[in-house]
C-alpha cells in the first residue's frame, strides 16, 4: 500500500511538472517562474524515488518513468490532420552521382571517411582513455571503467564530427595527433 | 542583447551526419533495438516458452551442495567437468540450472541439466527460440568475439546518431509537445521520432552507452588493462574479474560451499544466492565464486571469491567497494533493466521498443524526404519497409517452428529475413510492402498464440500465469498489427 502511494506521489509530481511545462508552451506564458516550479515538481519526484529506492535505483527509476509520462501526456495531445496525397515532384537527376567517375569519387571518399571514424576515431578515444587508465589518481578498477566508458562516448562524438563535416583533413589530423600524443605519453610513462 | 541563433549550416551538416549514419547501419540497428526490446523480458519468455519446466521456489545450501556434487560426478562422466555454473531461481526465474564447460568453454562441448524442488537433476530446460533471440542481440548470431564487437560497433553508432540527432533538432523547444498523426507521412514519422527521441534521451543514452561498452569490453576494458599493467595478463583480468582459478591439476575433492554461504549468510543476513561458480572443479588449484542478491542496489549481485578450504580470498565490491567496481556491476543491469522486477522490465520493453519505432521513423523521414525533393529511392523504400515489417514475422515464424518443433529458429529467421526482401522488390509497385507483410505478422503472432496454447493445454499447463500473459501480449499485438488491414477491410464493405 505504502509502495502504491509513493510511487503514486512521484508519478504525479512528475505529471504535475510536466503538465505545467505543456500549458506554458501552449498559452505562450512567461517561463520563468513557470520553470522552477517545473523543476521544483521534478526534484520532488526524483526525491521520492530516491527516498524509496536509494539513489543509485531511483535515479535511473526518476529518469525512465518521466520520459514514460511524457510520452504518454503527448500522445493525449496528438493533432489529428486529414490525410494528403503526396505531391508529384519531377525527379532530380544528380549528373556528378550518376556519371561513372562520380560514382567512384563517391566510393573513394566514403571509404576513406569510414577509415577515419572508425580505426582511426577509436584510436584516438582510445588514446585519450589510455591516460586516465593510466595516469589519473584514482583506484585502479575506478581508471579502468572510467577510461572504458569514455571510449565509446568519444569515438560516437568523433563518428558524428567526421559525418557531419565535408572536410576530412581537419578530423583526420586531429585524430592522428590526439592517437600519437597518447601513445607517446603511454611509451614515455613506461620508459 | 542579441539572441543566440544556431547557424543553418551547422544544423543542416548534422542532419547530414545523422541521415547518413542512419541510413548505412539502420537496419542493424533495428534488428538490435527489436531483439533488445523483447530479451529484456528473457525470464519471461524462458517461462512462456517452456511452461512445464519444474518450479524452484528456493534452495538451501545442503541443497545447492548435493546438486553441485552431483553436477561433478556426471559432468566428470562425460569429460566436461571444468567449471561448473549453478543459477540459482529468482523470483523472476524460479528455475535451477545447471552447466557443466569442458577446458573449451561454452564453444567447446558441455552439459546442461535442470533440478526439481528436491535438487534431483533431470534433463536441460530446453528454450532455443530465447536462446536464439539472445544469440541475436548478443553477436547477431555471428559466432566468437567478432559478433560480440560488431554488437558494440553499432551501439557505438547509435551512441553517435543519438549526439547528431539531438544537435540536429533546430526546434527543440517549440515542438516539445507537438505530435501531428495524418497528413503528410514525413511529418507523423518526424514529429514520433523526435518526440520519442527527446524526451527518453537518458534511456536511449544509458542503453547505447553500456551497449557498446558490454559489446565492445573484450577490446576496450581488457585493452586498457593491459596497457595500465604493462602487459602483465593476470593481473589485468584479476583487476576487475577478480583472483582466477590456478592451474594446479592434482585431484581434490568437490569443495564444500556450506560454510562459504554461512560466512555471507552472517556478513548479510537473509542475503539469496543467485549463482554459484566452481571454477577448475575437482582439482586441487579450484575456487568457488558465490554470487548473491544485492537488494538496494544497483547491481544485479554482489560476488564472493572463496579458496576450496572455505577461505574467502576476495569479495568483488560491486555493492561497497570502489566507484569503478560499482560502475562495473550497474552496466548490465543498467542495460537490460534488472533492477526493478517485472514493473520495470515492462518499462524498459516500452522504451525499448520506443527507440525502435526511432529507428523505423528515422529512415522513414530519410525516403520520405528523398522523394519529397523528387529524388525517390523506390527499391530503398521497398527493402527498409521490409525490413520493419520482415523482421517481426521472420522473428515470430522462428517462435512458431520451434515452439510447434516443425524448424530450428536461426535458418527459420534468417530465412525469412532474405525472403521478405525479394518478394517486396518482386510485388507490383502498386502493392506497397507495408499492406502485406503487417497483417501477415499480425496473422502469425495470432497462430503463435493460439498454437502456444494449444499445445499448453494438451499438457495441462495452462495455469501458468506468466505464460498465459505472453500469449496475451502476443494475442493483442498481432491484433494491433491486423487493426489497420480489419478496419479498411470495414470501411470498403460499409462503402458497398
Amino acid at each position: 500500500m505504502l509502495d502504491f502511494v509513493t510511487i503514486g506521489a512521484a508519478l504525479l509530481a512528475s505529471l504535475g511538472g510536466l503538465f505545467l511545462l505543456w500549458h506554458g508552451w501552449k498559452t505562450h506564458a512567461d517561463m520563468r517562474l513557470r520553470a522552477a516550479c517545473v523543476a521544483l515538481l521534478w526534484s520532488m519526484s526524483a526525491a521520492i524515488w530516491i527516498w524509496r529506492f536509494g539513489a543509485e535505483i531511483g535515479i535511473p527509476l526518476a529518469l525512465e518513468t518521466a520520459a514514460l509520462v511524457a510520452f504518454g501526456f503527448i500522445l493525449t495531445r496528438m493533432e489529428r490532420r486529414e490525410e494528403r496525397p503526396a505531391r508529384k515532384r519531377a525527379a532530380i537527376v544528380d549528373a556528378a552521382a550518376s556519371s561513372s567517375r562520380g560514382s567512384w569519387r563517391r566510393y573513394v571518399l566514403g571509404t576513406v571517411r569510414v577509415l577515419v571514424a572508425g580505426p582511426l576515431g577509436l584510436i584516438a578515444a582510445m588514446a585519450i582513455a589510455v591516460v586516465i587508465a593510466t595516469r589519473t589518481p584514482m583506484a585502479e578498477q575506478t581508471r579502468l571503467i572510467l577510461a572504458g566508458l569514455i571510449v565509446p562516448t568519444l569515438w560516437a562524438i568523433g563518428i558524428g564530427w567526421v559525418v557531419c563535416h565535408r572536410r576530412l583533413a581537419v578530423q583526420a589530423a586531429s585524430f592522428a595527433t590526439i592517437g600519437a600524443a597518447g601513445i607517446g605519453l603511454t611509451l614515455l610513462a613506461g620508459a | 542583447m542579441a539572441r543566440f541563433r544556431i547557424p543553418n549550416a551547422f544544423t543542416r551538416s548534422m542532419l547530414d551526419g545523422h541521415g547518413l549514419i542512419g541510413v548505412i547501419f539502420g537496419a542493424v540497428i533495428y534488428m538490435l533495438c527489436l531483439s533488445g526490446s523483447l530479451i529484456v523480458l528473457v525470464d519471461q519468455l524462458t517461462i512462456w516458452e517452456r511452461p512445464q519446466a519444474t518450479i524452484v521456489r528456493a534452495v538451501s545450501p545442503d541443497m545447492l551442495q548435493r546438486v553441485s556434487e552431483d553436477a561433478y560426478a556426471r559432468a566428470s562422466a562425460a569429460g566436461v567437468a571444468h567449471d561448473i555454473f549453478i543459477n540459482a531461481p529468482t523470483p523472476e526465474l524460479p528455475l535451477l540450472n545447471i552447466y557443466a564447460y569442458g577446458e573449451g568453454g561454452e564453444a567447446d562441448n558441455h552439459r546442461e541439466w535442470s533440478a526439481d524442488a528436491n535438487g534431483k537433476l533431470g534433463p536441460a530446460l530446453e528454450v532455443p527460440w530465447v536462446v536464439f533471440v539472445q544469440e541475436l542481440h548478443f553477436n547477431l548470431t555471428v559466432p566468437g568475439a567478432l559478433g560480440r564487437y560488431l554488437v558494440g560497433i553499432f551501439g557505438t553508432l547509435l551512441l553517435a546518431s543519438l549526439f547528431t540527432g539531438i544537435l540536429a533538432h533546430r526546434r527543440i523547444l517549440k515542438d516539445a509537445f507537438r505530435l501531428r498523426w495524418g497528413g503528410s507521412t514525413r511529418l507523423t514519422n518526424a514529429d514520433l521520432h523526435n518526440r520519442i527521441g527527446v524526451w527518453a534521451l537518458p534511456f536511449h543514452l544509458i542503453v547505447s552507452l553500456t551497449g557498446s561498452l558490454l559489446g565492445l569490453s573484450g577490446l576496450i576494458i581488457f585493452g586498457l588493462a593491459m596497457v595500465a599493467f604493462k602487459g602483465d595478463q593476470t593481473r589485468a583480468i584479476a583487476s576487475l574479474l577478480g583472483p582466477q582459478a590456478s592451474e594446479d591439476s592434482r585431484p581434490a575433492p568437490v569443495p564444500d560451499i556450506r560454510p562459504m554461504l554461512a560466512l555471507i549468510d552472517a556478513e548479510t543476513p537473509g542475503a539469496r544466492v543467485s549463482q554459484l561458480r566452481l571454477e577448475h572443479v575437482g582439482t586441487a588449484g579450484q575456487q568457488v565464486t558465490v554470487s548473491v542478491a544485492a537488494p538496494g542496489h544497483l547491481t544485479r549481485a554482489e560476488s564472493y571469491v572463496f579458496s576450496p578450504d572455505g577461505t574467502l580470498k576476495q569479495k568483488a565490491g560491486f555493492t561497497d567497494g570502489n566507484v569503478g567496481m560499482r560502475i562495473y556491476g550497474m552496466l548490465t543491469p543498467l542495460h537490460y533493466g534488472t533492477y526493478g522486477g517485472l514493473a520495470l522490465k515492462v518499462i524498459y520493453a516500452l522504451l525499448g521498443g520506443g527507440l525502435t519505432l526511432i529507428v523505423a521513423t528515422g529512415g522513414n523521414v530519410w525516403l520520405a524526404r528523398r522523394r519529397d525533393q523528387g529524388r525517390p529511392a523506390p527499391r530503398l523504400e521497398r527493402l527498409w519497409s521490409g525490413l520493419l515489417w520482415g523482421q517481426p514475422l521472420a522473428l515470430t515464424l522462428a517462435a512458431i517452428g520451434e515452439v510447434a518443433g516443425l524448424a530450428p529458429a536461426l535458418p527459420t529467421y534468417w530465412a525469412v529475413t532474405l525472403l521478405v526482401w525479394l518478394v517486396v522488390l518482386a510485388l507490383p509497385q502498386r502493392l506497397p510492402p507495408a499492406r502485406l507483410l503487417r497483417p501477415m505478422a499480425g496473422i502469425a503472432l495470432l497462430v503463435l498464440a493460439c498454437s502456444h496454447m494449444a499445445i499448453n493445454a494438451l499438457g495441462n499447463e495452462l495455469g501458468n500465469t506468466t505464460s498465459n500473459g505472453i500469449d496475451l501480449l502476443w494475442l493483442s499485438v498481432g491484433l494491433g498489427m491486423l487493426y489497420p488491414f480489419l478496419a479498411s477491410c470495414i470501411r470498403r464493405e460499409r462503402r458497398v
